[in-house]
């Protein structure tokens, strides 16, 4: 069952075609990454899917798994940015992008945002409901912030906190409002190799735990090749080959693209 | 023992304050003075709803002080309301007005729309200098006197005692809505446009709520101060005004309730104390050149604010501190053996 498909998504920025023709499809509860050198477009096609841009032409196709057992298909390009999160799909940022000024809980319980109720009149007036609301929301944070190992930190300022963790802050501020999709821009950014080894078993980890799909946008191969089952590789925009970490790193063209063309002896 | 909240403890503790007046027989020009002091607070409790907290700037805050001012001499003089009545309608219709001002934000940012909002104040107070049948221009129009279900409110003290309520509860709103859904999604909107519309924070929902809850505050305000002062006439609506309300939230403390008022108290009453200081007497203007100079300093030394000063001392001088116990301890100054 596929939960994201991008259909001939095409985007271009004055004369540059950042993104041209794409299609891939994204399998539910797989970990997919999509790679390239740098300049390929894939924050681009990042930015497409969680609606910050809006592509040219093409179709992103977001299935949406209902309680009651039913598939709803929703074209994400008709839904504005804020809106997308309540379809069950949410993102992180590749230079993190938490609340400074909030604490760490309150960051996570900003992400539960789209299922709060609360208007700013009953806010103000703390009725019994928001107050249950409230109170729920908090022990959501700290049951994902158990999970993520980050226990004792709550009411610390998000900005005070080493980047690492940051990370992990805004992993767990994505993963609250318990989305179906969650979309990685180049989690392993900054990271040393054994940071980025045991966040590649994180993400694995975030997979098995919470049923979510993962698409991982990445420059780290190492983490690429060790955690995601399909990878799809795009080069000035366009896909030059989809398959398996090991059908990935046998492809010729994707050699060329990363390592350049072997010249060809006479 | 059931917990009190914190809010509720400083709730009562002002109201308790409120009280003081009627056994002290402070002079009426003090009691005037304290009145502006609590109505200042609102209007700076409002926009720094808007500047402190959703990080939007408008320079042209004082009109909807005026308009709050203008229509409750309206509903109360003309209409014969009630007075509750008209604050309520002093503070909806500039909320509304409010609400198109925000539209603005959704467009313009930082210093395009500080232009804009500046703009806005100065055309809307040409309205109210051109506007006769309303304002009765430059000659101004006479508030009556606060009837509240028949009780006439014509004293200092009693006038202090029913701004001080309105404070207490426009804080306690402030302070719920703050903690909760609608806070949280101003302060992500101010700390990263991005990320807070990547949690489902609509930018246009949560620009027109900031600036309409702001100009609900300041709406509510201004009826306070016509009605205290009981005469409204164009030029306290101007630039001045705005840039006060603007020193106010900075020196007292952006993104703090509290900083408000203590920011309102500090620009209300900085020039009254400077009147009194022998020399400085004597120079035209020192009040706006010491509030000058005040602002920068904040801005310099304490960036959080006049209200969070504790917090930020302690920070700061936290090192010197530990150095300071380090020496002692060592020369024996420290734990007797």
């Amino acid at each position: 069952m596929n939960i994201l498909r991008v259909e001939n998504l095409s985007i271009s920025f004055g004369g540059l075609k950042a993104v041209d023709d794409l299609s891939f499809t994204v399998k539910e509860n797989s970990i997919y990454g999509l790679i390239g050198p740098n300049g390929a477009g894939k924050t681009t096609v990042f930015n497409c899917i969680s609606r910050f841009y809006t592509p040219d032409k093409g179709k992103i196709v977001f299935v949406q798994s209902t309680e009651n057992g039913l598939r709803l298909e929703h074209q994400l390009t008709k839904y504005k940015v804020h809106e997308v999160i309540s379809k069950g799909l949410t993102r992180t940022f590749q230079n993190v992008e938490l609340f400074k000024h909030m604490t760490v809980e309150e960051n996570l319980i900003t992400g539960l945002h789209s299922k709060l109720k609360a208007g700013f009149v009953r806010s103000g007036f703390f009725t019994s409901s928001v107050k249950k609301e409230e109170d729920t929301a908090r022990e959501k944070a700290r049951d994902i912030l158990a999970f993520l190992g980050l226990k004792g930190i709550e009411k610390q300022y998000a900005a005070s906190q080493p980047y690492g963790i940051q990370k992990l802050i805004e992993l767990g501020r994505a993963l609250i409002s318990k989305p179906k999709l969650i979309i990685l821009d180049e989690p392993a950014a900054g990271m040393n190799p054994k940071e980025t080894a045991s966040l590649g078993a994180l993400i694995r980890s975030i997979r098995d735990t919470y049923g979510v799909t993962i698409l991982l946008v990445e420059h780290d191969m190492s983490l690429v090749m060790d955690i995601c089952e399909k990878i799809c590789v795009i080069n000035f925009g366009k896909k030059i080959a989809e398959g398996t970490p090991v059908e990935i790193q046998r492809n010729t063209a994707v050699q060329e693209a990363y390592l350049g063309k072997e010249e060809q002896n006479a | 023992m059931k917990k009190v909240p914190k809010a509720i403890i400083y709730s009562i503790l002002t109201l308790i304050i409120a009280l003081f007046p009627f056994v002290l027989g402070l002079p009426k020009p003090l009691m005037t003075l304290l009145n502006t002091v609590i109505i200042y607070g609102i209007a700076a409790l409002g926009f720094n709803i808007l500047l402190g907290y959703a990080g939007q700037i408008s320079l042209g805050h004082a009109v909807f002080m005026g308009l709050g001012a203008y229509l409750s001499v309206y509903i109360t003089s003309k209409l014969q309301l009630p007075f509750l009545l008209s604050i309520l309608i002093s503070g909806l219709v500039p909320m509304l007005i409010g609400a198109l001002l925000g539209l603005a934000a959704l467009r313009l940012e930082g210093h395009y729309l500080a232009i804009a909002t500046l703009g806005f104040g100065v055309a809307v107070q040409q309205v109210f200098k051109e506007w006769i049948a309303f304002t009765n221009g430059y000659s101004g129009v006479r508030a009556p006197y606060p009837n509240i279900f028949g009780l006439v409110i014509k004293t200092r003290e009693q006038y202090f005692l029913m701004a001080v309520i309105v404070l207490i509860i426009l804080s306690l709103f402030a302070y719920n809505m703050l903690r909760s859904k609608t806070g949280r999604a101003l302060i992500a909107m101010r700390d990263s446009e991005h990320a807070a519309q990547a949690m489902g924070i609509s930018l246009f929902k949560y620009k027109l709520i900031a600036f309409s809850v702001s100009a609900f505050y300041a709406g509510v305000a201004g009826c306070l101060y016509a009605h205290l002062i009981r005469f409204v006439e164009p030029n306290m609506w101007g630039i001045e005004l705005s840039l006060n309300l603007l020193a106010m939230v900075v020196i007292g403390g952006l993104a703090s309730i509290s900083g408000a008022i203590v920011g309102a108290a500090f620009i209300t009453l900085i020039p009254e104390i400077i009147k009194n200081v022998p020399v400085l007497e004597h120079f035209k203007n020192i009040s706006a050149v010491f509030t000058g100079i005040c602002l920068v300093l904040v801005i310099m030394f304490l960036p959080l604010g006049l209200a969070r000063l504790a917090a930020q001392l302690k920070y700061k001088y936290a090192k010197l501190f530990s150095i300071g116990r380090k020496i002692s301890d060592k020369f024996g100054g420290g734990k007797a053996q």
